[in-house]
């Protein structure tokens, strides 16, 4: 996948394109700060986002999601590969000229009870961006903020509360309310209801969806709840290990998922009918340690039909028509 | 701007807690009092039970005022049966389960008032098995190694911290044999551990037993932790949010583990956990808690196919399935109301859609509504028809 040419041309449509990127961190390091062993979080993830749509990155701890939304925004330096962010390669890009882009692209937490300042007020939390970007004239920040919290559903007199006097929900809420408040384009949710009640989760999806139609967001929403990102994605992208399994269509992965994991990943899912008997795939054993993969494909240890191919070499990342891309030797045969 | 009504002042915290205080001694004193057996040994109500809660009541002493966990919860779990117990976060569903095994952290927490009914099956001296009723909420502390452990076993909700990280698997495993069989080997204990960690599909015994928790995964400190609570032949197994901290396909393992084992172990499970679909998946009979109460309970296929309670029938319909594909999910509005100060009337009318006139006046009673099939509502009382 490394001899892939990186292509440049410009298509409006395409708000974000991410090629080939990968990140590693370095685990041990010789006395001249020599990298002998490392860990690939990431490992060649290629896609293409269209602005307005959303794309779903579902996969089970450890497989790099995280990182992936994180080096997007350049949070963490990627190590490989190309970010395209409006046509613009931001890759390169150094942290003076970053704050300009981040005006553009914001994420949103997975811990909404550690992802604000405690010191702070709702007021101060929302318009400490504002000022900082210049998105409005200082006299009308407070205006602004206030309108902003009526969209996320807060009311106005938690203006002047403390994070600590809210439930999950609410703080997710604030979460939204801060990172739409310099008027992104890209918003990367980086599993934003999982740490919140059933009840709860489906009113902060809606918000989102409702956020979206209206300011015409485009998300990046990683989450481990397939049910979850099927109800919000068009497009989907399973990851495994540091590297992108399956990519397509909400449509072509839900009616047709090609890759193994995939499938085993979707059977896994309890539902929630006591009459449904599932064909339920069990995969064997655990996760690799993604500091030690295993060689070749690497979910030839779990894998139901491993062949001997599979521990040798690793599987080319190809289109398999319509955009709905799959790595696995099965669809070679 | 609104007055905060969470807010207390210094006075009034001090007030809170010195009467607090009262109540909190009188009943650390009755958890450590020294009585006779008799005194705690009761008749089940429905024979075929393996667990009786009868009005439960289980407060916190906090000094912003008594929360009511658990408020009044009656709930049976018949033998060989699981029971899967559904809830949102504060909901009490594991306050319910702590108090059956106990482990209500005092002086703050303390079982108030209500009955735990549990049949024990003991052997006495001449190797003859005796059934034996205790009700458990009687049960002062120094005798409750009657049942902690060897009747009914716990699997806690993180299986990251619930291991001791100084000691080998092997050795925490074994402990458990030297505690509930008096006079045990160490050969007979490491026997019974392998027998054990065989049991919940452990695939190299040898080097688990050895182990470290730190070397194991996730799914294998959670089998290592299933191990541990079935070492001991337990009647009943209380998994508390046992796959929660886990991944969909390392879950899909443990249930499955799970489900074998009931069958194997003859024994029941009492299944703690927020996800509907484990339930559906899962249990025989379901009990739907909301704000410390039972608001319904019946067969998982009553609950899935009819569900009653307009809470119930929220909670199922927030929840996006594969299959599902609507626009726009429903969701409840509001939050879960304040555990201190419940009011009187249904602590789920502020946030429900069905709401009568009557839903202002006292708390609804349950309502029979199929011989196992009840829902706490008014909407379904007699004179509403």
């Amino acid at each position: 996948m490394a001899e892939e040419k990186v292509t440049t041309e410009f298509d409006p449509e395409v708000i974000l394109e991410v090629q080939n990127l990968r990140k590693t961190f370095p685990l041990k390091k010789t006395i001249t700060g020599k990298v002998t062993k490392e860990l690939v979080a990431v490992d060649g993830v290629s896609f293409k986002l269209k602005a307005g749509e959303t794309l779903g990155i579902v996969g089970e701890s450890g497989c790099g999601k995280t990182t992936l939304g994180r080096a997007i925004l350049k949070l963490h330096e990627p190590t490989g590969g190309r970010i395209i962010f409006e046509g613009r390669d931001i890759t390169d890009l150094k942290s003076k000229e970053m704050r300009e882009i981040r005006k553009k692209m914001q994420i949103i937490f997975q811990d909404p009870y550690s992802s604000l300042p405690p010191r702070s007020t709702v007021g101060g939390i929302l318009s400490e961006p504002v000022e900082v970007h210049n998105i409005v004239p200082k006299s009308e920040i407070k205006d602004y903020v206030l309108d902003l919290m009526d969209k996320c559903g807060l009311r106005d007199y938690y203006y002047e509360r403390y994070p600590h006097e809210f439930s999950g929900g609410q703080r997710q809420r604030i979460c939204i309310a801060r990172a739409l408040s310099v008027n992104p384009k890209l918003v990367i949710c980086d599993e934003p209801v999982s740490a919140l009640d059933v009840s709860i989760q489906a009113q902060i999806i809606n918000l989102l969806k409702k956020l979206q139609n209206e300011m015409g967001l485009t998300y990046v929403f990683i989450s481990h709840d397939l049910s979850v990102v099927k109800y919000i994605s068009d497009k989907i992208g399973v990851m495994y290990l540091g590297s992108m399994v399956e990519f397509g269509t909400k449509e072509d992965i839900f009616s047709m998922p090609l890759h193994p994991y995939t499938q085993a990943l979707f059977s896994a899912i309890p539902h929630p009918d006591p009459d449904v008997k599932m064909n339920r795939i069990i995969l064997k054993g655990d996760i690799p340690s993604p500091a030690n993969p295993p060689k070749g494909c690497r979910f030839h240890t779990r894998c139901p039909h491993a062949m001997e191919i599979c521990s040798q070499e690793a599987p080319e990342y190809k289109d398999y028509g319509n955009g709905h891309c799959a790595a696995c030797h099965l669809l070679n045969k | 701007m609104a007055k905060n009504p969470n807010y207390l002042s210094g006075k009034e915290i001090r007030a809170i807690a010195k009467e607090n205080a009262k109540v909190m001694k009188r009943l650390e004193a009755y958890k450590h009092r020294k009585c006779d057996e008799s005194e705690y040994l009761t008749e089940m109500k429905d024979k075929s039970n393996i667990l009786e809660i009868e009005n439960l009541n289980t407060y916190f002493f906090t000094e912003q005022g008594v929360v009511k966990a658990v408020n009044g919860v009656s709930l049976n779990i018949p033998k060989n049966a699981t029971v899967g117990i559904v809830g949102e976060s504060g909901c009490g569903k594991s306050v319910t389960s702590m108090s059956v095994m106990r482990l209500i952290q005092g002086p703050t927490g303390q079982i108030y008032s209500g009955e735990i009914r549990f049949n024990a099956t003991e052997k006495a001296d001449d190797d003859r098995v005796v059934e034996k009723v205790y009700d458990i909420a009687k049960m002062p502390m120094r005798d409750i190694h009657k049942i902690r452990g060897n009747q009914i076993a716990m699997i806690f909700q993180e299986p990251m911290t619930s291991l001791n990280p100084v000691f080998t698997i092997g050795q925490q495993l074994d402990e458990v044999t030297f505690i509930n069989k008096k006079g045990a080997t160490k050969e007979e204990a490491k026997e019974k551990s392998m027998e054990m960690l065989n049991l919940v599909g452990i695939a190299a015994p040898d080097r688990v037993y050895a182990a470290f928790p730190h070397e194991l995964s996730g799914g294998m400190r959670q089998r290592v932790m299933i191990a541990m609570a079935l070492a001991a032949d337990p009647r009943l197994i209380i998994a508390d949010e046992s796959t929660t901290a886990l991944d969909v396909t390392i879950q899909a393992q443990i249930l499955d583990l799970l489900r074998d084992l009931k069958d194997k172990i003859d024994g029941s499970i009492m299944l703690i956990t927020h996800d509907l679909g484990i339930i559906a998946e899962m249990a025989d009979y379901v009990i739907v808690m909301y704000a410390g109460k039972v608001i319904e309970q019946g067969t998982a296929k009553e609950i899935f196919h009819n569900p009653m309670h307009p809470y119930t029938i929220g909670l199922q319909k927030s929840k996006p399935t594969l299959k599902s594909d609507s626009d726009m999910l429903f969701n409840i509005p509001g939050n879960v109301p304040n555990p201190v100060n419940m009011p009187d009337h249904c602590y789920f009318k502020e946030r429900c859609d069905m709401c009568l006139k009557k839903c202002s006046g006292d708390y609804p009673g349950m309502v029979k509504v199929s011989p196992t099939h009840y829902v706490a509502c008014h909407l379904y009382e007699e004179d509403q028809k």
